[in-house]
């Protein structure tokens, strides 16, 4: 969707403000979103994607004046309340007493505290083994399609309908685009595309800079 | 607005704190989390994983050529070496900045970052500002922020919109011919290794270290 998250190559929001010895979170609240983020997404119940996409409806005025990890939070609470559980309206102080929550969906036991731990060193690969030969070589010319879903995508309006080309395959993965609305999707091949920045924004900008980016193979046409 | 969160941005139950605890209770109560483990994540990302890792693997890459080589060949296998590994880090690339050409990353959709080597990303990194203007107008961002990249010298932005990670291998400093990997380590920032920043010898407490 062309929502208000898309916002690279947008003018208008002023200068960069950083912060001189800033700490890892701001808030006691920001921590345990985070670290219960961290323990959520290793349930396996949802998947990023299906997050982002959560994030990216909020209302553009919302998105924007939201604290960060309070999007984080606002995405837990939609995946958990999509999936049937107890609404956390609900268990807020200042609610009714909790009704008629439906039954969750089925799981297994917690995941023990070692493999929480353990999986923030081991990562969770995404790339697998695909049989499929990719469509495009390095140096191939392509052009970022020119399409606007009305649901996620992880092709940003700035590349659309531009030339670019083939820098490296990253090998394959699943579709964000797809996933985040739970479809099935076989995997992709993965792309650096380099687009000149002249392309991208014209003939003010400087001849030799230049934008990476890492496409999936359905966002490109041959050219 | 999303449909199923009508009340998000009405003022009553804004309290992130509460909801976030009620989310704990919940997932805890159906039996999903171990809530004793939150802790640890946290102190991880608070106390272990951070732009340190990042600068020793700079360090590494600046006095070992075949470790430098390594790391741009297969940056994920070549930090794993130091130890380094794990969430958002699981498909990396090193990028590296060299006379002729000056790296920088950004997601311009949400926040990717590269978790292992950096930690967890700085305020302004994920902010409408910087994700909007640094793929449009990249060298008025980094000369804003310190940083004069001569014309002849070719900006590359990396977008992170997939799964892969980025990370910048700054040049190293004249005047530190000779030093040890841990003195070089010391004088690294996290600005560096995102790319709004060179390593410098003149303030070594500047702001990112």
């Amino acid at each position: 969707m062309n929502g208000i998250h898309d916002i690279g190559g947008m003018q208008g929001f002023g200068r960069i403000e950083q912060e001189v010895d800033e700490p890892v979170f701001h808030e006691e609240w920001e921590r345990r979103t985070f670290g219960t983020m961290v323990l959520f997404l290793a349930t396996g119940m949802a998947r990023i994607p299906e997050l982002r996409y959560s994030v990216e409806r909020l209302h553009a005025q919302c998105y924007l004046e939201t604290p960060y990890f309070r999007t984080w939070i606002h995405s837990i609470e939609e995946a958990l309340n999509s999936r049937g559980f107890t609404q956390i309206e609900d268990l807020l102080p200042h609610s009714a007493p909790v009704g008629s929550a439906k039954s969750p969906v089925e799981h297994g036991p917690p995941l023990p505290r070692n493999f929480v731990i353990t999986a923030l060193t081991t990562g969770v690969p995404s790339r697998v083994e695909s049989q499929v030969t990719p469509r495009f070589a390095p140096g191939d010319k392509v052009t970022a399609k020119n399409i606007h879903p009305a649901g996620h995508t992880r092709l940003p309006r700035y590349v659309r309908g531009k030339k670019g080309e083939i820098v490296r395959l990253h090998g394959s993965f699943a579709v964000d685009d797809r996933t985040a609305h739970h479809l099935s999707s076989d995997p992709e091949q993965v792309y650096s595309v380099r687009f000149s920045a002249r392309e991208l924004w014209g003939p003010s900008a400087p001849e030799k800079d230049a934008l990476y980016i890492d496409l999936w193979e359905s966002h490109l046409d041959a050219r | 607005m999303s449909q199923s969160d009508p009340h998000f941005h009405t003022d009553v139950p804004k309290d992130p704190a509460l909801r976030i605890k009620a989310i704990e209770t919940v997932l805890t109560e159906k039996g999903l989390i171990d809530p004793s483990a939150i802790e640890e994540v946290i102190q991880a990302y608070e106390t272990k994983i951070g732009p340190r890792n990042g600068a020793r693997v700079v360090a590494r890459a600046w006095v070992d050529p075949s470790f430098k080589e390594r790391l741009l060949a297969d940056a994920s296998k070549a930090i794993a070496e130091l130890g380094y590994s794990g969430l958002q880090g699981e498909h990396m690339i090193a990028v590296e900045n060299t006379p002729t050409v000056h790296n920088v990353f950004v997601c311009t959709l949400c926040s990717c970052y590269p978790w292992p080597v950096l930690g967890l990303p700085p305020k302004w990194y994920k902010s409408a500002p910087y994700r909007s203007r640094i793929v449009i107008e990249p060298r008025a961002v980094l000369a804003e922020l310190g940083l004069e990249i001569p014309l002849e010298t070719e900006v590359r932005v990396w977008d992170s919109n997939a799964e892969l990670r980025y990370f910048v291998l700054p040049s190293r400093p004249a005047g530190t011919e000779g030093w040890s990997e841990e003195q070089l380590a010391a004088i690294v920032t996290r600005d560096s290794m995102i790319g709004t920043a060179k390593v410098t010898l003149l303030e070594t407490t500047q702001k990112g270290a």
